[in-house]
Parts: structure tokens; sequence; C-alpha cells
């Protein structure tokens, strides 16, 4: 009796400061690690390297991975409704091709070759989507086997050999800054916004929650969990679309190789950020540390010439935390 | 005086494979009244709810409500005609908090552009909601904004009871209400159930194993062997021995 009264003063007294901290969409205590190792690694390479903490420094590994950036937070959807999707490289590279050859090859509008390219991307998500919920295959298997396809299309495209591409208006996409600041900072802030608002404010964010949570009781309480899972799918094929565009666009020219592993290096981010994955815990904030992390020592690594292995060793660290 | 039956079943048959769960059962459930459905496992309490409950699909039979033929293909029609069930499972999202759990499936949305342009949530409606539902049927939860996960089972299992009652369930059904629960919390449960009957005037199954609950609790004993109904009882008539061997068939 004793014990029950003083935990439920002492919890109490918690309410208030753990709302607070709610408020901001954030549980700290489980993230000390990420936290610690993001502090500690940011004074580090701050002492270590004279070039790192410069805001031209800064943003450019934001510009970099600003696409993994965007792909994670889009992945964290599909992963929280219990799925995974292993072909947006495949997207990608895809939709950055498709858009290169109208542009280059047939030499059609821009916007109407970036439009075609967006709309393939999305189709190409929502196809997976349907595939997964209304087949009910195996996302996994569904995911890595239309990544291989859509790859195979790029490659076979253009015989594997990039499209150089001129048009100033498409490379401005990819290349235009505002005084230091690339473009690619303001698509991750605007995708970081709108997908941290879905997520912890809105019906979809909260049934793709539930969907991979149990997905027995949210198919019992009502939740639509096909169209959860299809949106979650749509989501990440626009967004791998728009990355390949604007990939493109950095590279000035359509490469059939971009996007690469970016699935991996996405569903490592939001893993990271979540702890778990297909579990539950989607806290988007953390997918930007956790990737500057060890994006971070990259970088690094490689201005200091260390041996490509050893910036590994420090990679698979990061995902031990 | 002639009290209104709120729910009967007639002749209900569902075969899985070559199995017949449910065999030919007719029921009747009464105003205010709680029965108890209970029998061995595998013999046709969990098929049978989980019909009623839109959850399995009948093979042949006839559900009335109100005496009116009731078509129940799926959980929400069954919720549309004011079938709460409250599952063994718990029927719950750990993550969730306790207003979410609440509101799973049936989310109120903010009334403003935001609202019907992202269906963005009301989170102060639903959890100020969640707040006076559980002073009304007596949950103290301190607060409503925690995972479910961080709560005790009782307070859990007291919850969904709550929510039951909380979307207007004029028949409600549970099965297996105390269980995995510790000694006090199982008495809470009863004791809550006892209380939503008086005070909502709703109508009770539950199906349980532990007939000194069922005695405590219900009305009418209703015992189930193979899919079959084989007896029965209102409580003031009979005794634990007698159900417990009908159940077994001794």
């Amino acid at each position: 009796m004793y014990q029950q009264d003083f935990n439920t003063e002492k919890n109490k007294g918690m309410v208030g400061k753990k709302s607070a901290i709610r408020l901001l969409g954030l549980t700290i205590k489980d993230k000390t690690g990420i936290i610690i190792g993001f502090v500690a690694i940011f004074t580090f390479l701050s002492i270590a390297s004279p070039v790192f903490l410069t805001s031209t420094n800064l943003l450019n590994v934001i510009k970099q991975n600003s696409v993994t950036a965007m792909i994670a937070f889009a992945m964290t959807f599909v992963l929280i409704s219990g799925g995974i999707d292993l072909s947006v490289g495949g997207i990608m590279a895809l939709s950055g091709m498709i858009a290169g050859i109208l542009m280059m090859n047939l030499n059609l509008n821009i916007i109407f070759a970036i439009f075609v390219a967006l709309v393939l991307g999305t189709l190409a998500g929502l196809v997976n989507g349907l595939i997964v919920t209304k087949l009910k295959l195996a996302p996994f298997i569904v995911t890595l086997a239309f990544g291989f396809i859509y790859r195979g299309f790029t490659l076979l495209s253009t015989s594997g050999r990039p499209i150089f591409i001129d048009k100033e208006a498409y490379l401005a996409l990819g290349q235009l800054r505002t005084g230091i600041v690339p473009l690619q900072v303001y698509y991750m802030t605007v995708c970081f916004v709108l997908f941290l608002y879905l997520l912890n404010n809105t019906t979809f964010g909260k049934h793709s929650l539930a969907t991979g949570g149990d997905i027995n009781v949210a198919k019992i309480f009502g939740i639509k969990i096909d169209r959860v899972r299809i949106i979650a799918y749509t989501f990440i094929g626009f967004l791998a679309a728009f990355s390949g565009i604007i990939t493109n666009a950095r590279l000035n020219s359509a490469q059939p190789t971009i996007g690469t592993n970016i699935e991996l290096d996405a569903i490592a981010a939001v893993t990271l950020g979540g702890r778990r994955i297909w579990f539950n815990r989607g806290h988007t904030y953390w997918r930007i540390s956790d990737r500057l992390n060890y994006k971070w020592i990259e970088h690094y690594g490689s201005r200091r010439f260390l041996a490509a292995n050893f910036k590994r060793i420090f990679n698979i660290n990061s995902y031990l935390y | 005086m002639e009290t209104k039956v709120i729910l009967e079943v007639k002749n209900l048959i569902k075969s899985f494979g070559g199995v017949r769960a449910v065999d030919g059962i007719n029921l009747k459930l009464y105003e205010n009244e709680i029965i108890a459905i209970v029998g061995d496992n595998g013999a046709g309490k969990s098929t049978l709810i989980k019909i009623i409950s839109g959850v399995h699909q009948k093979n042949a039979g006839e559900i009335f409500i109100n005496n009116e033929l009731a078509d129940i293909k799926s959980p929400s029609d069954a919720k549309k005609y004011g079938i709460e069930t409250v599952y063994q499972d718990q029927g719950v999202i750990p993550l969730f908090n306790a207003s979410l759990n609440l509101f799973l499936g049936r989310e109120k949305k903010k009334a403003n552009a935001a609202g019907r342009i992202f269906k963005a949530l009301d989170f102060i409606y639903m959890n100020k909601e969640t707040i006076s539902l559980l002073h009304r049927i007596g949950i103290d939860i301190d607060d409503v904004t925690t995972p479910i996960s961080s709560l005790s089972g009782g307070q859990r299992q007291s919850l969904v009871v709550g929510r039951a009652v909380y979307w207007g369930g004029k028949i409600l059904i549970f099965d297996e209400p105390t269980n995995n629960l510790g000694i006090k919390q199982e008495r809470n449960v009863i004791e809550l159930i006892k209380k939503i009957r008086s005070e909502y005037g709703v109508s009770i199954i539950v199906i349980s194993h532990n007939i000194s609950h069922v005695f405590e609790l219900v009305d009418r004993i209703i015992v189930l062997r193979n899919g079959k109904v084989v007896g029965e009882k209102v409580k003031s008539e009979t005794e634990p021995n007698e159900v417990v061997s009908m159940i077994t068939g001794l």
C-alpha cells in the first residue's frame, strides 16, 4: 500500500515535466545514446578538423544527404505500417532516367519530362502497395524484385551509359543556392515538417502505427489497413522519383546508377531513430541526427584520406547504438 | 414482467474445414441481463462470439437484434448494431496512450481546415473525453498520455471495458475478461462490469473459464460442448458443480 502511494506521488511529480518534453514529440530517455553519440562526434570533428565546423561544410553534408533523409522520412511510414521498400533505388534511377530521355533524347518540354517522371515513380509505388496488400505477397520480395526490374530497365534504356543534361532550368533544381543555402536544404525541411506533422498529428500517422503495431487489432477497429499501406508505398514512390530528378540535376546528367543501396541507408536511419525495424516508434527527428552522425564521420574520413574500411567500422558502430 | 429480447441467435452454424465449431446454436439475451457462455476449450465459445462481433462469418443461421434481422459482415457492422467486444488479448495498440486507444479507428478530427485536408487529430478533445470517461467509470490513470503498455493489466482491461461503453455499446461481449490479471485487478474488473451493467443498462455476454466469477457476475449460464448448447441454467437454480459436470459431460 505504502509502495503504491509512493509511486503515485512520484508519478504525479513527473507528469508536468514529461508532458513538456512530449510537447516536442520527444521521449528523451530512449534516445540518450543517439544524442550522446551525436554530440560527441560533432565535438570531436569540430576540434579535429579546421574545416568541419564551417557553414559551407555542414551545408554540403546536408546537401549530399538530403535525398537519403527524405527517403528515410517516407520509409518511416512504410516500416511502421509493417512493410519494407527495397525498390526505392530502382524507382529513383528509372524516374531520373526517363526525365533525362524525354528532355534530351526526345527534346520534350522540361516540365512535361519532370511530370512524367514523378507520375511514373508514384505509380511504381502504387503498384508495390497494391501487390503487397491485395495479392498479399511479402513486401521484402515484391519490392526487391521490382527494384531489380526498374534498375534493369534503367540500364537497358541507355546501355548503361549516362545521359548528359544541359537544360539550365532542370539543373537549377539540384544546383541552385539561395545565398549559401542549397535548395536541397529547403526540400528536406519541407519534407521534414510535412512528415513530422503527418506522423504525429494525423489519422494517417496513427493508423500507420496501429497497422504495424498490431494488424489484427487495427482491422477489428475498422482501420483501413490496406489503404494505409498503399498510401505509404505510393508516397515513397513519389519521393523516390523526386529524389532521382534532383540527384541527376546535381550531377549534370541522368545516371543509371544513382540511388544504389539508398533504401538500406534510409532503413538504417529509420531504424536508428526508431530502434527496431517493424516497430513502432516513428520519431522523425532522430532520422536527421542519425543520418548526419555517420555521414559526418564518413565525410571527415574521406577528407583525411582514411582507409575506406576505417569508415566502415565507424558506420557499423553507429548502427549499433 | 415481460423482458425484451435484445439479441437472439437462431440455429447458427460455422465450420472450419470439416470441423463444425458452432453447430446449430440458439440463444437469447434479454435487456440488462448478464449471461455467461461456458465450455471447455474447443466448445465453440470463441467462435460463437466472433460471429456475433463480426470477426467470423457464419455459414448458416440468423442473428436478430431488437427483433430485427441483423446483417453482420464485419466488426464495424457489429459496432453499428451496438455490439462492442472486449477481447481476450485486450485489443489495444500497446504503443498508443489511453486516449488514442479509446478512439482507435474512430479518431476525432479537428474541425478546421487541417482536420479536413490532413485529417489532423483533435488531441485536446480526445484527451478530455478520455479523462472524463476514466473518471466516470472510476479508473485511476494519472496521465492519459503515457503509452498504454506502461499501465497495469487491470488498468488496461478497465480502459477497454470503458471503451465499449463509451461508444454506446448496447450489447457488450467480454472474452475472458479476467484472464492474466492479478487477484486485486480481477476484483476491480468484476466490480466495473457490475457497475456498467447497473449504470448503463447494457446487456452483457461473458465468456469465462472461471466458474466462481461466472457465478458472481451473471444471471444465466449457457453451457456449450462440441459446438452445441448442452445446458442452460438460471444462476439461482444451479450450482458450480452442476455446471462443471455439464461442461465436461461427466
